[in-house]
């Protein structure tokens, strides 16, 4: 039955919220965890002053901790209920096409192969951010956990134990915050071809046009099944995205200077 | 008006200099908790405290501080054999340098007492006790909360006491593994503080540890991880940008009938 719409539904209700939680946790942590990070920079003294103090500083955090760990158990809920249902969907699941995508991938960015790689529902690199979800809310949260209550924390772990958990708990951020900031932001809200914003996190909904080029295996499968008609794609591919060429230099040089950053930084750490 | 006390204080504060200088240096340039301390000139206690104390050794002498009574007591036998015996009161007291003897005794409400003022004496320690001692302090959450403005925090002079501050292996310090559940458990700062709890370094950071201790490679992994994110996300969005920069339209030029064409592959 093909529906003549311009765009189709990608993520339902339950998946919004989760992201919105998780979001909105995540912000909240990590704008309330960085002035503790980093205390000894003006800008620290700056955002604690904005919330009243250290105490509602710690507070917030500690709030946004606790919904973060209700965003993971919805999530989990979401996705026993889903299976019990035998509704759930393995689209998330990594497999050997992931790396053939991604060498085809980098092939395609360096310019040694025309054709872009045929991404599914998912793209190799939003797998790469799932499991890095999975990952940094099993490494926060339990060292969160660890270092909200280290007296008993302590008993499970060595003598070096909470030193190491400081350690994962403040560089483990890090990590998450440079993949929202570096990478998501990117894909989703600076990407040429999104920006400003991509918008499946707030109607659920993505366009053909796009999802012609950044799925066109899963836009392929929907037209099999005769959910979408091959008429409809041809009229969404008619509407070109603009070139943006001052965009794409302010961006060129906005990236630019924070990989350098990155590198300048972290590489001497490495060694050190 | 005869300023003994300020007169008695300086002078104090003059003869310091000598063992300051050594004080200065030693401390400073300890490498760890651990390391050797600095060697001081003077091994006896100072005789100039002896003024201070000799007013200050009265066990129930408390000054009123609008609703609180602070007690003024310091222990004459506890601060002689404390490792601070060799430095002078007015060294962390500098205030009392410039006060005189009227002022002295009416204070009360006019500086910090107390827990507030242990909080501020943290940034004095440092004076002497440069080095490993203070910036591994200041990399700690309890120095971070006390820069941010929070008052719950430990202070240097929480976990040593200001007036009997020993080395690690007296068995009669704060710091001494045996005492340190005791020290972690006071002011309801870490209520049933166990010795598991304990047993890890407070003056430690991953810079500063062995090359194969645990902590450090912690560490190094989660600044390859760092790297990893930097060079697995830089190069995609920086040759996705020039890639487009370089072709006008940047949608893939594909007809409906090339999308159909993938479902054979
Ligand atoms: C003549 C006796 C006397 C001598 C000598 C003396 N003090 Fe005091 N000190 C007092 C009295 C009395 C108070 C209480 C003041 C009040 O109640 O306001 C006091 C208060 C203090 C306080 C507490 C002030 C506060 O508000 O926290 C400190 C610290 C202090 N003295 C340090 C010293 C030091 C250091 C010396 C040596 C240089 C010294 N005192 C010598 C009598 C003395
Ligand atoms: C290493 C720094 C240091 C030295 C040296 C030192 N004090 Fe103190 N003193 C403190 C701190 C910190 C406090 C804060 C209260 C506490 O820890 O109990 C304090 C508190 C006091 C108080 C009580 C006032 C209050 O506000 O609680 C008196 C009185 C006092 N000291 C006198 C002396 C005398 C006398 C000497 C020398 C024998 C001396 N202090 C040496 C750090 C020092
Ligand atoms: C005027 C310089 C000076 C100041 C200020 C100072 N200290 Fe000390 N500290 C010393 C010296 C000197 C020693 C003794 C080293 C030795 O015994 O060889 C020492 C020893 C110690 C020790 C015992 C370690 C050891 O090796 O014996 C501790 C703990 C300590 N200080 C803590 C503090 C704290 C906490 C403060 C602030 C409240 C402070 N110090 C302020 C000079 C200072
Ligand atoms: C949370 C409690 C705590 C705080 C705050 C703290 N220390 Fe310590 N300190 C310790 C413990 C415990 C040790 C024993 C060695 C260790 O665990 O690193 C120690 C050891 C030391 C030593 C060496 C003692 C030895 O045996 O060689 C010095 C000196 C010292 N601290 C000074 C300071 C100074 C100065 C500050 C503030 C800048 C400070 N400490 C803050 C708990 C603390």
């Amino acid at each position: 039955m093909s529906q003549t719409k311009p765009t189709m539904e990608r993520w339902n209700v339950h998946q919004r919220l989760q992201h919105l939680l998780l979001f909105l946790s995540v912000t909240g942590l990590v704008l309330t965890g960085f002035p503790i990070k980093y205390h000894a920079l003006p800008w620290a003294h700056t955002v604690t002053g904005w919330v009243g103090g250290f105490r509602s500083l710690f507070g917030i955090h500690l709030t946004c901790a606790v919904l973060l760990f209700v965003a993971s158990g919805y999530h989990l809920i979401y996705l026993l209920v889903e299976g019990l249902r035998r509704r759930v969907s393995w689209t998330m699941v990594p497999g050997w096409k992931d790396v053939r995508d991604a060498w085809h991938h980098a092939l395609h960015l360096v310019g040694l192969r025309p054709e872009p790689p045929c991404f599914d529902r998912y793209t190799y690199l939003e797998k790469f951010e799932y499991l890095a979800v999975v990952w940094g809310m099993v490494f926060m949260g339990g060292s969160g956990l660890m270092l909200w209550f280290p007296v008993q924390a302590a008993n499970l772990l060595p003598s070096w134990g909470l030193e190491a958990v400081r350690v994962i708990h403040s560089n483990e951020a890090f990590i998450a915050m440079l993949a929202l900031a570096f990478g998501h932001f990117f894909a989703v809200h600076f990407h040429p071809s999104v920006f400003p914003n991509n918008e499946v996190w707030l109607t659920g909904r993505i366009s053909l046009a796009r999802l012609a080029e950044e799925h066109p295996a899963e836009l392929d499968r929907l037209i099999a099944r005769g959910k979408v008609s091959t008429a409809d794609v041809a009229e969404a591919l008619r509407h070109e995205e603009p070139h943006r060429p001052l965009m794409l230099w302010l961006e060129l040089a906005l990236y630019g200077g924070v990989f350098v950053w990155l590198l300048a930084t972290f590489v001497p750490m490495l060694f050190a | 008006m005869t300023q003994v006390l300020v007169v008695a204080a300086s002078v104090l504060f003059g003869l310091l200099a000598s063992p300051g200088r050594v004080l200065a240096e030693g401390p400073a340039a300890m490498v760890t908790p651990s390391d050797q301390r600095p060697s001081t000139a003077v091994s006896v206690p100072l005789p100039e405290n002896k003024v201070c104390l000799d007013c200050h050794s009265e066990p129930n002498q408390v000054m009123t501080k609008g609703e609180i009574q602070v007690s003024l007591y310091v222990s004459p036998e506890d601060y002689n054999s404390s490792s601070h015996r060799v430095i002078s009161c007015v060294a962390c007291h500098e205030e009392v340098l410039e006060q005189t003897e009227e002022q002295h005794k009416s204070l009360a409400g006019t500086i910090l007492t107390g827990h507030a003022l242990r909080l501020q004496m943290s940034e004095r320690c440092g004076k002497c006790h440069a080095g490993a001692v203070l910036e591994t302090y200041r990399q700690s959450f309890h120095w971070a909360e006390l820069e941010l403005g929070g008052r719950k925090t430990a202070a240097c002079a929480d976990c040593h006491p200001a007036h009997a501050v020993l080395p690690a292996d007296s068995p009669r310090s704060s710091v001494a593994p045996a005492n340190l559940p005791a020290t972690c458990g006071q002011q309801g700062c870490h209520p049933g503080a166990t010795p598991a709890f304990t047993a890890g370094l407070v003056h430690s950071s991953p810079t500063r540890q062995g090359p194969w201790s645990p902590v450090r490679i912690i560490w190094k992994a989660f600044i390859v991880l760092i790297l990893f994110d930097t060079l697995k996300d830089g190069p995609i969005i920086l040759f996705e940008l020039v890639r487009r920069l370089r072709r006008r339209s940047s949608i893939p030029s594909l007809t409906a009938m090339e999308v159909g064409s993938h479902v054979s592959d």
